[in-house]
């Protein structure tokens, strides 16, 4: 199994994402509401990526990829942001923050399984 | 339907069901001049209207919520975003 984390403090896209990855059997899926519940779940259950909010109150997402590279558990977990910004002009800045991509809001469920699968190559 | 269909169809219709309460809080940021909870609701409304097919209506909260953050004259992307989500309560 392939351990999925995704991270957004909306309830209503956590459920779906939830669903979503779901639909690859391969995938085991957890979620976090903020960038501080991410890095606990991280540290002790070793996701394979972490799918990472950008906009979130308290700690946003840039800000919990640096924390997450502060602990030898996470150093090198994949991480790719989701933002709604994706089509603008920030991807190139997320890039130099060591994210491995990004995943644009809204994603479609049905293919955002195939996309975070090709992320996690 | 799969349990992905369903969920998204119960969230769509709490979606709708929500948008008068949406331009509600509108007005009363607006009167209020608060411009913090105008963003913070059109990025709510930014992340998941698109979600449920309401695409014109994420990128009308888009476009508040980044005004808003770049400091520009809100007024008119909040009417724009108002009137989209009026027209979707009565529907």
């Amino acid at each position: 199994m392939k351990r999925v984390l995704y991270v957004d403090d909306e309830p209503d896209i956590r459920e779906i994402a939830e669903l979503a990855l779901g639909l690859d059997p391969e995938f085991e899926v957890r979620t976090a509401a903020s960038g501080a519940e991410a890095i606990k779940i991280a540290r002790e259950w070793l996701p394979e990526i972490v799918l990472l909010d950008v906009m979130m109150p308290g700690m946003d997402g840039p800000e919990t990829l640096s924390q997450l590279r502060g602990h030898p558990e996470t150093l090198h977990t994949p991480v790719a942001f989701v933002t709604a910004r994706a089509q603008r002009n920030e991807i190139q800045n997320f890039a130099t923050l060591d994210a491995v991509g990004v995943i644009a809001k809204p994603f479609d469920p049905i293919t955002l399984p195939v996309q975070v699968r090709k992320l996690m190559k | 339907m799969s349990p992905l269909d369903d969920k998204l169809a119960e969230l769509r219709a709490r979606f709708v069901r929500r948008s008068a309460d949406a331009v509600a809080a509108i007005d009363r940021a607006t009167a209020e001049g608060d411009r913090e909870a105008l963003i913070e609701r059109a990025h709510a409304i930014a992340g998941i209207a698109g979600l449920f097919g309401f695409g014109e209506i994420g990128a009308a909260a888009l476009d508040l919520e980044e005004c808003g953050r770049a400091g520009g004259d809100i007024e008119a992307a909040a009417s724009r975003l108002r009137a989209m989500l009026v027209a979707l309560a009565a529907d």
